[in-house]
């Protein structure tokens, strides 16, 4: 039913205009949905993620561990903190920490008791009117700065996936897709994601539709 | 609810003329769509209500024209007649400066500046398969606002080509950069949008 009435749009929100560091993001964050971006703090509001976000997120990530079975590189889902160093200042003074909805490290040695310290190879984030905002406008040129080499912009409601790829370290024009069919990554071999099956099981669960 | 290419045949203006519905039916490369059902939600069509009086508003004054869907805009590869070309799209709103490129049935040649309103049910067709034919076709400024995602999606023409994207966030005002003088204000705009009562994620 449509009304009249002004939506209450959860949202990722800033937490203060303070200048922030890992140091005390470890005192004040909750487990899930704080994150770090040049010092400014964001949290997100509840309630969690929708049924779709979930579904779509687990989805990717057992495709993507089947495919990396037998491999050295991991595949994890959010929660889980990544610290972005703009240098090599040591983890106190990192200003960017970010959780990604699912993300691939080749390289092992990135990964700590922490979380992960530097650039996934791939990252995945499934976007919903909530975080929509904040995964495109915010996080996006993080990324790039910290040379992500490949994001994918999900959208499970529209049935789209916006590609962006590294270039001379920078994003050029996504690659736009409908989620169907096959689609291969291209910073990490060997992988590729099934939406068909992905979406088989989520047809039918509410969600927004026009 | 989705655009469905209609069959795999090669369609030209010519025959669109015959069997096309008043609204919801497209030619791309000679590839035709449909879209079904044929009507948009209320956030859809309140947000390209909007859009378009507040363009209409700040143009009275000027002799560009804003124009909305459903109105056939042909979009010729060369200097092929009318009949011949095979891509002719609907876009939801849109702003001719030159307008000899208006006519009895519509528009030849691409607009200024355009802007589709994305719902579930075209945001891919939108996205993956007219972006392509807009730049073909040089249209110098498209806009895709998401109503639901709060988001604005600007694709620039530079040297013939759309680069990388900028992404916005609904709010305060936007300017055109292709027609000058013209600035959307979103709040104004999105302030009493319809929106859905429950299961609005």
């Amino acid at each position: 039913m449509w009304s009249q009435h002004r939506a209450e749009y959860m949202a990722v929100l800033k937490r203060d205009t303070q200048y922030h560091t890992y140091a005390d993001y470890l005192v004040w964050s909750r487990p899930y949905g704080d994150e770090l971006i040049n010092g400014t703090a964001y949290v997100r509001e509840p309630p969690s993620p929708s049924q779709p976000h979930q579904w779509i997120a687990f989805e990717l990530a057992r495709q993507i561990a089947d495919a990396l079975e037998d491999k050295p590189s991991h595949v994890y889902i959010a929660p889980f903190d990544v610290r972005l160093p703009k240098s090599g200042e040591e983890d106190n003074l990192v200003d960017t920490v970010v959780q990604p909805d699912v993300f691939i490290v080749t390289d092992l040695r990135k990964v700590d008791i922490r979380g992960v310290r530097g650039a996934p190879d791939w990252l995945a984030e499934v976007l919903s009117p909530s975080t929509a905002r904040h995964d495109q406008v915010v996080k996006l040129p993080v990324y790039e700065r910290a040379g992500v080499r490949e994001v994918w912009f999900i959208h499970p409601i529209d049935r789209t996936v916006a590609i962006y790829l590294l270039e001379r370290g920078r994003y050029g024009r996504p690659r736009m897709l409908g989620l169907k069919g096959k689609t291969q990554l291209t910073a990490v071999s060997g992988v590729t994601v099934d939406w068909d099956r992905a979406f088989a099981k989520l047809s039918g669960l509410g969600n927004v539709d026009d | 609810m989705a655009v469905l290419k209609r069959d795999s045949d090669y369609h030209t203006y010519a025959d669109y003329l015959v069997w096309s519905h008043s609204c919801g039916d497209e030619l791309i490369d000679g590839v035709a769509y449909s879209r079904e059902p044929r009507g948009h939600s209320p956030p859809h069509q309140w947000t390209l209500g909007e859009l378009s009086r507040q363009l209409a508003n700040a143009l009275r004054d000027k002799p560009a024209r804003v124009l909305i869907a459903p109105l056939d805009i042909r979009l010729p590869k060369h200097t092929e007649v009318d009949d011949l070309v095979d891509t002719v799209v609907q876009p939801d709103v849109f702003i001719v400066s030159d307008i000899r490129k208006l006519d009895e049935r519509g528009l030849r040649g691409a607009p200024d500046w355009l802007a589709e309103i994305l719902s579930p049910s075209t945001a891919s067709h939108d996205q993956v398969v007219k972006l392509p034919a807009y730049e073909r076709a040089g249209v110098r400024e498209v806009w895709f606002v998401h109503p639901f995602d709060r988001t604005l999606t600007i694709y620039l023409l530079e040297e013939g080509r759309y680069g990388r994207p900028t992404i916005l966030e609904l709010t305060g005002q936007t300017q055109l950069t292709a027609v000058p003088g013209v600035a959307v204000d979103w709040d104004r705009a999105l302030a009493d949008i319809p929106v859905l009562c429950d299961g609005d994620d």
